[in-house]
């Protein structure tokens, strides 16, 4: 005796066609295929993430907490997207050994670029040491010197490196410095100036009292010049360039690590379907064998299986979820386990009693005085009937596994080696980005997790409508 | 006389009540509904039996042990010699269903709805091995949909049940039990859920497979009218018990109980021109629960000949002129049975009630017209 | 062998009906109820056990060692090294016996289920009772768990009157526009995460508005009266809301599915008929029918939001259950800090099934011990 698809294809292509006509349950479904398609195409749609989350030199060229770039559209302002120049223009000098790299970069932005980064790579052949300095001039004609340094040339390689940034304590320095005796022009009498505004904002700001204290953005062109005194100086431009760090970055943001949220997305989602589909198809197949078995073989079977489902049932999943992943440790795979073996307990019971319904149709007593065993008959009468039920039950189920995932992540639970909605979360809330307003990275992965429930919960509840006939009474 | 194929001697089948584990510790003691209380009969070969009786009376029950789908609580229960109530090697009671099967009253569930005809006959052949190939098979199954006229099979072999009629529905019920070559067939109220206009094609069907097949039928209905024409013998139940039993001629045009009589009153007038009347059952209230039979005859609360001896004693069996037409009433043979006519005027006015006895009302009882 | 066993059930459905709607609940009903409930208590308290015994073994050797430490300090400083050595030996030994950790594995475990099970937590491994003496976990948890009780049974009330109300509003209106959206609003609020609809509020609350503090800790403290009270109620009210935000649109749903189903039985058709006012047929014949499971649905809705409540005050800082736990898991690594919590919860929901099983039992004569609710 063996199943046999064909018991299953007139009932699989009957629920296909009532189910076509729920839209709700459509619309879940189209977002689990679109997740699906997300999921299995992760490590190509966002290459090296996982595992790397943690990671911060994967992310180091991003931005720091830069809102989506969408958010330019919903929200007054514009803002800097992130720039990054691999090419400079090579000025000509007189100077034998002088090498003088300009950046061109036109502010058109009511929030200019958060930070400036720089790298310069070159090699010369004979100095021991290269000076460098670096210019910042303005639209309005105005200089800033934001380093004056030399950098040791490797005895060896004969290469030199220097890497800056403004946020730098030299580059903060320079620009308070800078910044401050235009403050005192405006506030002659001020002893304690402020220093706490971001200190790529003065170097785009118009030059008036506001400037250290909310310092507005001025539209034009800016260029930063970079000159190099060795003696037989080259210029690597391969390895030099000049980051300038956007205020809005990718689909979805970045955190204030710089990583891009919209590839930790990607690998929440697949996570999450990864493990509600786990433990929910675990849970179906446990809860569908109980279930029936309970259902089938009734009398003290029955009484015994469903004394041991009441205590199961009666068991708190949270604080066992916690007890468990504390003491085994903090793997996905821990919680898929223990939520897999107190999940089926609430389906067995909804599964024996449709079991009951089914038993005593008539067919399945025609096929027991024809005699059939009771593998058959569970096999090709009953499973069949049941599955598209089980399934419907067992898609209501994924929310609150994804839910439970996430909330676990917040208590500390969650697994460090992955990356999830929750843990995305948790990295938000000990990040502070409620109070800092970095909404992207909190509202994000949360509608993340509202849309693989939803999706779920429709498709569920519409092949719940479909497959149960008391309730497409109603 | 012709040998038994079925011989069932004080067959008693209870349901335990399912309790609570409190009532359970509160000590309460099981409950029982008796739902065949003890009842002796036997199926002759070629001679079909009809059980009749009023829903919940264990007619259906009855059926359920004959096809082992209910273990018999008490008594015996042979068939072709055999007693089957210790039948329990698996393989034994494969063999068994083999030789017996059962058409169920509701076509529209006994098939699943997920199989298409032929998946549905083929299953008992391969629950059984019967065909080495599937050609081999579906000839068989070909040959079945033939013999219950449904034809050309071709054009039947290869839908779902939902895109038959309840009639074709439950020729292939039969073709299913047909395809074994079953000698005994139960059918609990075969026609019962079909449409009038071809609940008697359907019967005439089976009549005419009992000759060409070599089957004897355990014929389950309500619908005493049927009987006549269908079966040779006839077994009446009230609540679990076979109260009257006899040749279908002897019982139906003598009735010796007073519950058969009420089931034959029960009839419905099938002279349109006699719609001006309507006959009432002269007997009272509802059947009573299994769990609670009256004591003495279990009839007596509902009997309008009731007597003292009925409420003491319970009845024997009693035959009076045939002898094989046996009845379980203290007064079998010797009450004059009356029933209430009441002529209905113009507009549905009841005019007048009268009393009619019952060989005056038989004389204008017919068989309907479409048995003929 | 017979495949249908003897309980037929269709047989005999209206005699089983009968005979359970005239059988009174009883107190054996009770009875068997709070032994189902202390069986599942035991077994997760064995299980806690049984997890938590190694690592509690292992931050209870580190107490030992941290002991012996103290003790050898504390030797007179002139002791020869001979004596010294088995003086602190001695202790250690001392010390291990007190602590039992060279008993058996399993004596160890049962040891501890016990103990647990009459809340005997020992004390904590590094944390201390807040303001208080020593570290018994039992008082740092007793410390905590008002606060928790306060927002919790609070936002329940809230909640279940609420989801009620809307419930039957909704159920009247059967079909418009607004029962849809009802619907659909409480599809949504139960698919998402307490906690994070508690970060949005703080999102939007506190860094937009600054209409409530973002962080509930610290607790107002050496102030009285009315000072205190407004400022524990200007902490609560985010938290309490959020709590009621989310789980009131699935119970809303939950009880206008009830009474819809209940408005369809015949004998609502019948008092309609027979011109019951609509308020009276809803206020009246419904609700009556329609609360045992409306009320025994409403505390395990509520039970199973416990974990997301919990980690609703780490992102609020409520300083209650979840917040201890937060800290016992992350800063602290207190294992009997957590095996406490642990069990507390886990009691707390047992109770509280129990509570629900008990308040359907008794709105609900029909209901019987082992068969499955009838009708």
């Amino acid at each position: 005796m063996s199943i046999r698809l064909e018991d299953y294809k007139e009932r699989i292509s009957s629920i296909a066609k009532e189910f076509k006509g729920e839209r709700m349950g459509m619309l879940g479904l189209g977002i689990i295929v679109f997740m699906l398609i997300l999921a299995v195409f992760a490590p190509w749609i966002a290459p090296d993430t996982d595992g790397r989350w943690a990671d911060y030199d994967r992310w180091a060229d991003n931005p720091r907490n830069a809102a989506p770039v969408w958010a330019d559209y919903i929200l007054p302002g514009s803002r800097a997207p992130h720039d990054i120049r691999e090419d400079f223009d090579d000025m000509p000098t007189d100077e034998p050994g002088l090498k003088v790299i300009e950046y061109h970069y036109h502010n058109d932005y009511d929030y200019p670029p958060g930070d400036i980064s720089i790298r310069v790579h070159g090699r010369d052949e004979s100095a021991s040491t290269v000076q460098i300095w670096i210019d910042w001039i303005r639209e309005d004609g105005k200089e800033i010197t934001l380093l004056d340094t030399s950098s040791t040339v490797g005895e060896e390689s004969r290469e030199f490196e220097e890497r800056y940034t403004i946020r730098s304590d030299a580059g903060r320095e320079n620009i308070y410095d800078w910044a401050y005796t235009y403050h005192m022009e405006h506030h002659p009498d001020d002893e304690d100036p402020p220093e706490r505004v971001d200190p790529s904002r003065p170097l785009f700001a118009y030059t008036d009292e506001n400037i250290l204290r909310d310092p507005q953005s001025q539209r034009g062109d800016y260029v930063l010049r970079i000159e190099i005194l060795g003696e037989d100086l080259e210029i690597n431009e391969e390895a030099s360039r000049v980051l300038f760090r956007g205020q809005i970055y990718g689909l979805m943001g970045t955190d204030s690590n710089r990583r891009d949220l919209a590839q930790g997305w990607i690998y929440g989602a697949r996570y999450a379907l990864i493990t509600g589909g786990i433990v929910s198809i675990a849970s179906i197949a446990i809860a569908t064998v109980f279930g029936m078995t309970s259902a089938y073989f009734g009398g003290w079977v029955d009484e015994a299986m469903q004394r041991i489902n009441e205590i199961l049932i009666g068991i708190p999943m949270f604080p066992i979820l916690i007890i468990t992943i504390y003491s085994i440790g903090r793997s996905i795979w821990v919680f898929v386990a223990v939520y897999t073996i107190l999940g089926w307990r609430g389906l067995a019971k909804i599964i024996r009693s449709r079991g009951i319904q089914i038993r005593q149709d008539t067919y399945v007593e025609a096929a027991v005085s024809l005699g059939s065993g009771s593998g058959r008959i569970i096999l090709r009468h009953m499973v069949p009937q049941i599955l598209p039920y089980a399934l419907a039950e067992g898609a209501l189920m994924i929310p609150a596994i994804i839910i439970a995932e996430a909330g676990l992540s917040v208590l500390g639970l969650g697994d460090p080696t992955i990356v999830t909605f929750g843990r995305m979360l948790d990295q938000a809330n000990r990040g502070a980005a409620t109070v800092s307003g970095y909404w992207w990275w909190v509202l994000l992965p949360g509608i993340g997790i509202i849309l693989v429930g939803f999706s779920f919960i429709a498709a569920g509840m519409a092949l719940e409508r479909v497959v149960n006939p008391k309730m497409r009474q109603r | 006389m012709p040998k038994s194929i079925i011989r069932a001697r004080n067959l008693t089948k209870k349901f335990g009540i399912t309790q609570g584990l409190v009532q359970k510790l509160q000590g309460q003691p099981k409950m029982y509904v008796r739902a065949v209380d003890g009842i002796d009969f036997d199926v002759y070969n070629k001679r079909s039996l009809a059980l009749v009786g009023e829903s919940g009376c264990g007619k259906t029950t009855v059926g359920k042990l004959i096809m082992k789908l209910l273990d018999v609580t008490d008594g015996k229960l042979w068939v072709k010699g055999r007693d089957i109530t210790k039948l329990t090697d698996h393989r034994e009671l494969k063999a068994y269903r083999r030789t017996a099967q059962m058409i169920y009253q509701d076509p529209f569930s006994s098939l699943d709805p997920r199989f298409k005809v032929f998946d549905i006959l083929e299953e008992p052949l391969l629950i059984h091995g019967i065909g080495d190939t599937i050609d081999e098979r579906r000839a068989m199954i070909e040959e079945a949909l033939e013999e219950v006229r449904l034809t050309p099979p071709e054009e039947f072999i290869d839908r779902y049940p939902h895109m038959l009629s309840g009639g074709q529905r439950q020729r292939v019920a039969i073709a299913r039990c047909l395809i074994l070559h079953p000698t005994f067939i139960v059918a609990d109220e075969p026609v019962s859920m079909l449409d009038v206009s071809v609940r008697a094609e359907l019967l005439n069907l089976m009549k005419d497979l009992m000759d060409e097949e070599d089957l004897t039928y355990l014929y389950i209905t309500h619908d005493i009218s049927t009987t006549r024409f269908f079966t040779e013998d006839i077994g009446v139940m009230y609540l679990g018990d076979l109260v009257e039993k006899g040749p279908v001629g002897e019982v139906l045009d003598n009735p010796l109980h007073p519950y058969t009589q009420a089931l034959l009153t029960a009839v419905p007038e099938p002279e349109p021109d006699r719609l001006d009347r309507i006959k009432e059952i002269p007997i009272k209230g509802e059947i009573p629960s299994g769990t609670n039979v009256p004591k003495g005859c279990r009839f007596h609360p509902r009997c309008p000949y009731a007597k003292k001896i009925c409420r003491k004693k319970q009845p024997r069996e009693k035959t009076v002129d045939h002898k094989l037409h046996r009845a379980k009433c203290h007064f079998a043979g010797e009450i004059e049975f009356k029933m209430r006519v009441r002529k209905v005027g113009k507009g549905g006015k009841v005019s007048k009630v009268e009393e009619i006895g019952i060989d005056e009302l038989r004389d204008e009882e017919t068989v309907p017209d479409e048995l003929k | 062998m017979a495949i249908f066993p003897d309980d037929q059930k269709t047989y005999i459905h209206n005699l089983q009906y009968d005979i359970s709607i005239t059988m009174p609940a009883s107190w054996k009903y009770f009875a068997l109820r709070t032994l189902n409930a202390v069986i599942v208590l035991l077994v997760v308290v064995f299980l806690i056990s049984l997890l938590f015994s190694h690592l509690a073994d292992e931050q209870l050797e580190g107490t030992v060692a941290e002991e012996v430490r103290g003790y050898a300090q504390g030797l007179p400083e002139e002791m020869p090294v001979e004596e010294r050595r088995q003086r602190i030996e001695e202790y250690r030994q001392e010390r291990i016996d007190h602590y039992g950790l060279e008993d058996p594995f399993w004596e160890k475990v049962l040891r501890r289920t016990w103990d647990t099970f009459i809340f005997d937590f020992g004390d904590a491994n590094s944390m201390q009772v807040p303001g208080g003496e020593g570290s018994a976990v039992i008082e740092i948890i007793m410390h905590y768990l008002p606060r928790t009780i306060l927002l919790f049974t609070t936002s329940a009330v809230i909640y279940i009157l609420l989801g009620i109300a809307v419930g039957l509003k909704a159920a009247q209106v059967a079909g418009t526009r607004l029962d849809k959206f009802l619907s659909l609003f409480g599809i949504v609020t139960s698919s998402m995460p307490m906690w994070w609809v508690g970060m949005l509020a703080i999102l939007i609350f506190s860094f937009g508005l600054g209409w409530f503090p973002a962080s509930a800790y610290p607790f107002p403290v050496g102030v009285e009266g009315w000072e205190y009270y407004s400022g524990v109620l200007r902490r609560m009210i985010m938290p309490m809301a959020t709590i009621v935000l989310v789980l009131f649109g699935g119970r809303a749903w939950a009880v206008r599915n009830m009474v819809t189903s209940v408005l369809q039985d015949d004998y609502i058709m019948a008092a309609r008929a027979k011109g019951v006012p609509e308020k009276k047929v809803i206020y009246g014949h419904t609700l009556k029918t329609a609360s045992p499971p409306i009320v025994t649905a409403a505390i395990l809705a509520f039970l199973m939001s416990i974990g997301g409540a919990m980690i609703t005050e780490v992102i609020f800082t409520w300083p209650g259950m979840g917040y201890l736990l937060r800290r016992a898991i992350f800063e602290a690594h207190d294992v009997p800090v957590i095996m406490g919590i642990v069990f507390i919860t886990t009691f707390l929901w047992v109770v509280g099934y129990l509570i629900a099983d008990l308040v359907y039992g008794y709105l609900d004569p029909r209901v019987e011990v082992g068969a499955e609710k009838k009708v």
